[in-house]
């Protein structure tokens, strides 16, 4: 997209160069134009989702919690605030696949919550957060157990192994392997004063139960319970009944510890599965459930446990619906609560009728997923509940008695693809009217513009009322947060955007950026779960619609705005085709095709009609993707054909050497405005920037294991328009690129002497010759026609960071007249920096002072450590921010202001004017002063006036 | 019906038709009527015509080259005022254009009163080097405007004018 060039940029880019060392936030406005939901993330299973007491002896106690994006915290369950939060194994959160390490989070005495991650243990302090102390080994530990009497944490690992740690210090008591390391734990269970691990023996198929001294980590004896079959499965089994379980297909065996005596329960074969649940010696509680998601029944069982016999007492009855079950006891007695979308119902342990039964005020917004309950029982005999429920959206909510609390959008932190939709472009049509009358002749553009007018007054009342608002708002009478409320509502600068997530729950979310991120709407796509891969993209598709293509060939059209689903519709397409949108230059037609990697194949088109326009649209298109096997980049025409077929020949491929693998591929943004074709040099001369619309940065690893190689490819011809490499790069970490106007940016991990993050920057220009515009001095231009000499020239510079960088992204501006500013995401501060891209100019001169001419460029010496400028480049100032993964950024309609949001498993949004609020006031304008001085000067001339005139007069006459 | 003019009015009218009253008092002594005595006693020849040119036309160089004199005076204040854009600086330098601007739009004005049948020749050679003088002085003011940067003589005084090419084709990617 070019914009036109209108001297007044030039002004405006010279008012942006005055006021270049800038503060990225000011203090009154942190905290108030930007926005954090601070997630943990859905918690991952219920047993690692309670309630526990912060600290030993305090009433009331939190809801702690383990998620899928490996998060661990305190919730306050009076109004869901987050109170503390930690990450486990640092990085590794942004799990795309189901999660494959063991995690879980277990209480321990008051005061302490234990964390494990694979083969990590980890105390924290359960009203703080911080760590007491953590264990790392390569082990995977299958389950811990708080000796409350020794004050230690026994840990049982998969191996056999099981450790003894204080539980103050982390110093091991004792250690021991049992089995040799042969055997496969899996229970862990500590009766009368005895642990007991189950282990199985994969050779054998032998199924034993050791017990163990808790005192001294010595094997005592050693039980063979029997065969563990090839179909058999371990049966998680809380710690403290007297049972270990493990499963096959129409049984669950029950062996009871210290004996070889298994009793078995038959399953009835229409259940899914089952999870046990007790909270005493002698009681279990069994949830079953079957989860055709047609026919949903759940039903569950009370089972005692008595002189080694296990007898069902008490069934549940079965219910074609989905509900979850909760066992609590708050010290009134063992309650057992059923919840489902509609109801909560309290059982006790008596019968099989609700004791108590809440229904809800309003329908839950999904099916519960797990949910833990306390129940209390007053001494009237009142029963009362507190429900914290995870949903089937990702969401959780806590509920008590018959009215949700409080909701939190933890499914926002599983996203999985994000949008950011302008608000105003559906309804804003002034551009085009405006358009019309520019192009049609005088008489027919006047009365347009008058009967515009005309319709335009029915706003006039509106715009009075909100006049008189602000004006009173400027006064101080009215509350500054109605003020502020209109003005959000109104928006007059471009700040709302809706930022739509999908999410892995196959949820689509959109978020208010100028409403601090709430919810503006959210819709199910039915689906219960979405990988990464199964989103093909979610695209913006014109006039508010928002189209989301999954790897099924599902396309769901939703409208951005209200979030009401417009049409589903199915394509047939193969799993790896590649989504793209094509618009029509003459029509407002546009069409979602696919392209899929193998070759020969055809693509497709939908919606399946105008395929002329279609067929215009895509004649002098390019179609570029990653081709088959992921070997390099391949380039296409298209040529629709009925039956919603797309032919497609291939015209260009870009292959990789074997030994090299694409890293990234990286494109310019779809808004990316150029205001000046060229740089301004001292001696105003000029260097041409090299402007092409088409480049592709590919990064490949290779030849050699620490080699990148970066391409610059032109992805309408394939020409390769530049290339380097960097040598002693650790490809294990992260490689993030961004690109935008002519410069690249890109940050890896350096092994070389100077170790640590490299940021290099590459700008290109035209030519190497000052005042030569190369190929801009034709007025069309064609990417087939660039021979050698006008390939462009480019200019690199590298920095020294800090930190690792997890995310890269430029900010983009209306009209690109303000400077940009590189933003990144470094997990290690939990911040997201900006660093203005004038530092970050390849064109520093090295060693040596500037020349005169060069500081009037608006060049500085070249100092290779990029330090982190806390002050001034921090946008998220004093917040912390967890697993950010990607960052999007969209113009506002204020030149100076470019909009925000990072996602990955916090949201954070906020406006950033990279050289300053040139265009717009700040809050800190006292706009009360300004209006009573310009009375105070209208009062001063009325009275003055008559005086002076009469004065005058009055000279007249004397002379 | 016009107003009755007040009495000072008809008086000062009046007076000035008045005759000069017949003098009574006798001139003091060494008072002659007719200026200084001395002159008027000398014996005064009507300068010739070519001298009369002569002299216009070295009166009329005189007022040519004056310029010339402030040219320096000039240069060295231009230099003084450095190249900033500020309210000083350029009133200066709008003086610089103004006055040689305003000087040549009455060029024939100026040199009316020296011109004649027989002077009219060899006035336009002083003419033309009062011209010349004067873009002279222009010419500081356009060095100076150039030195303050106010010429659109390098290429990037054009640049807002100058447009990315329109490329021909369009390319859709997607690489994820």
């Amino acid at each position: 997209m070019w914009m036109r060039h209108n001297p007044l940029h030039y002004l405006l880019a010279a008012g942006s160069l005055l006021s270049y060392s800038c503060r990225a936030v000011f203090s009154d406005e942190a905290f108030h134009t930007d926005f954090q939901l601070q997630l943990f993330g859905t918690p991952l299973d219920p047993s690692s989702t309670f309630f526990h007491q912060a600290a030993a002896g305090k009433a009331g106690s939190l809801l702690y919690t383990l998620s899928n994006r490996l998060i661990i915290g305190a919730i306050n369950p009076k109004d869901g605030s987050q109170v503390w939060r930690q990450q486990l194994g640092e990085g590794t959160v942004s799990e795309t696949e189901p999660l494959s390490k063991t995690a879980f989070l277990r209480q321990s005495k008051d005061g302490r919550v234990i964390s494990v991650l694979s083969g990590t243990v980890a105390v924290w302090d359960a009203a703080t957060g911080r760590a007491v102390w953590e264990y790392s080994s390569n082990l995977e530990a299958v389950d811990v157990i708080t000796l409350h009497t020794e004050n230690q944490l026994v840990v049982a690992f998969k191996g056999g192994e099981v450790k003894a740690f204080q539980l103050d210090s982390g110093i091991l008591a004792w250690e021991n392997t049992i089995g040799e390391g042969h055997d496969v734990a899996s229970n862990f269970n500590l009766v009368d004063d005895r642990l007991y691990l189950t282990l199985n023996t994969p050779a054998t198929n032998q199924l034993k139960t050791v017990a163990i001294s808790p005192v001294t980590g010595a094997q005592l004896e050693e039980f063979n319970v029997g065969v563990f079959g090839k179909s058999d499965a371990h049966v998680l089994t809380p710690q403290h009944l007297p049972i270990t379980s493990y499963r096959d297909s129409e049984y669950l065996k029950f062996n009871f510890l210290g004996t070889k005596h298994v009793k078995t329960v038959s399953i009835d074969g229409n259940t899914h599965d089952y999870r046990i649940h007790a909270i005493t010696k002698d009681l279990v509680f069994i949830e079953f459930w079957s989860k055709s998601p047609e026919a949903p029944v759940s039903w569950a069982d009370f089972f005692s446990i008595k002189d080694g016999s296990v007898t069902k007492v008490l069934d549940l009855p079965y219910e074609n619906d989905i509900t979850v079950f909760s066992l609590s006891d708050s010290g009134s007695g063992l309650f057992a609560t059923r919840v489902n979308r509609a109801e909560i119902r309290v059982y006790d342990t008596e019968s099989n009728t609700p004791v108590k039964v809440f229904e809800l005020e309003k329908l839950l917004p999904a099916n519960p997923l797990h949910a833990v309950a306390e129940v209390a029982k007053r001494r009237d005999g009142e029963i009362a509940v507190r429900v914290a429920v995870t949903l089937a959206d990702g969401n959780v909510i806590l509920i008590r008695n018959d009215a949700v609390v409080w909701t939190r959008q933890e499914a926002l932190a599983s996203a999985v693809a994000a949008e950011i939709v302008d608000v105003h472009e559906a309804e804003d049509d002034l551009e085009k009217a405006l358009h019309a009358e520019e192009v049609s002749n005088v008489v027919t553009a006047y009365v347009k513009r008058v009967t515009r007018h005309i319709q335009e007054l029915k706003y006039l009342p509106g715009w009075i009322a909100g006049f008189q608002q602000s004006i009173l708002g400027i006064l101080g009478v009215v509350d500054k947060s109605t003020v502020e409320a209109a003005a959000v509502a109104k928006d007059p600068f471009g700040f709302r955007k809706f930022v739509v997530f999908v999410t892995r729950f196959g949820w689509v979310t959109a978020i208010d950026t100028a409403n601090h991120g709430e919810v503006a709407w959210t819709i199910s796509l039915s689906k219960p779960t979405l990988f990464d891969k199964d989103v093909k993209g979610i695209f913006h598709f014109g006039k508010g619609i928002i189209v989301v293509v999954l790897s099924s060939g599902n396309i769901f059209q939703i409208d951005a705005i209200n979030g009401r689903g417009m049409k589903k519709s199915a394509i047939q397409i193969l799993p790896s085709a590649s989504i793209m949108t094509v618009e029509s230059a003459t029509t407002d037609n546009r069409w979602i095709i696919a392209i899929p990697s193998k070759e020969g194949a055809k693509g497709w088109f939908w919606p399946d009609q105008n395929d002329r326009d279609l067929e215009i649209a895509l004649k002098q298109t390019t179609i570029s993707r990653k081709c088959e096997g992921n070997s390099g980049l391949c380039g296409y025409l298209a040529k629709p054909t009925a039956g919603g077929r797309l032919l497609l020949t291939q015209i260009w491929s870009f292959r990789l050497p074997p030994n090299q693998k694409v890293v990234s591929v990286t494109t310019p943004p779809a808004h990316n405005p150029i205001a000046s074709i060229g740089k301004v040099l001292g001696d105003r001369s000029v260097m041409y920037k090299y402007i092409n619309p088409h480049v592709t940065l590919l990064i490949s690893a290779g030849p050699s294991p620490s080699t990148i190689t970066l391409y610059l490819l032109d992805s309408v011809s394939g020409v390769i328009l530049h290339t380097s490499t960097q040598d002693d790069v650790d490809t294990a970490r992260p490689i993030v690129a961004t690109m935008a106007e002519n410069w690249y940016v890109y940050s890896y991990y350096s092994q070389s002497t100077a170790k640590g993050t490299h940021i290099v920057v590459t700008d290109f220009f035209a030519s190497m010759n000052k005042n030569d515009p190369g190929r801009l001095a034709q007025s069309k231009i064609s990417a087939y026609d660039q021979p050698r000499s006008m390939l462009p020239y480019g200019v690199s510079q590298a920095f020294m960071f800090p930190h690792p960088i997890a995310a890269l992204a430029a900010t983009t501006t209306r009209q690109g007249i303000t400077t940009r500013a590189l933003l990144l995401s470094v997990p290690k501060l939990g911040s997201l920096l900006s660093i203005n891209k004038r530092v970050l100019d390849p064109r520093r001169p090295v060693g040596r002072e500037p020349t005169a001419e060069e500081k009037e460029e608006g060049l500085f010496k070249y100092e290779p450590f990029l330090g982190v400028d806390h002050q001034r480049g921090s946008l998220s100032h004093a917040r912390e921010l967890v697993g950010i993964r990607s960052v999007s950024t969209a113009p506002s309609l204020l030149e100076s202001t470019s909009i925000v949001v990072a996602w990955g498993v916090d949201i954070f949004g906020t406006r950033t004017s990279p050289s300053e609020a040139f265009d717009v006031l700040g809050r800190g304008f006292n706009k009360l002063t300004l209006i009573l001085s310009v009375v105070a000067v209208g009062f001063g001339t009325m009275f003055l006036r008559p005086m002076v005139r009469k004065k005058q007069i009055n000279q007249r006459w004397t002379q | 019906m016009a107003p009755a003019q007040p009495a000072w009015v008809i008086d000062l009218k009046n007076s000035a038709g008045r005759s000069k009253p017949p003098s009574s008092i006798v001139d003091p002594p060494g008072y002659s009527a007719g200026g200084s005595s001395k002159k008027s006693q000398k014996q005064v020849t009507a300068p010739t015509q070519a001298e009369t040119d002569d002299l216009k036309i070295k009166k009329a160089w005189e007022v040519a080259l004056a310029p010339a004199k402030s040219l320096p005076m000039n240069m060295i204040m231009m230099y003084m005022s450095g190249n900033t854009l500020q309210i000083f600086s350029i009133m200066m330098t709008a003086m610089l254009f103004m006055n040689p601007l305003r000087a040549l739009s009455t060029v024939g004005n100026t040199f009316s009163k020296f011109d004649g049948e027989s002077t009219h020749s060899r006035l336009f050679i002083v003419k033309l080097a009062y011209i010349g003088l004067q873009i002279l002085t222009i010419a500081i003011g356009i060095w100076k405007v150039n030195a303050m940067g106010l010429l659109p003589t390098t290429r990037s005084d054009w640049l807002a004018w100058e447009h990315a090419p329109v490329p021909l084709e369009t390319s859709i990617s997607n690489f994820r």
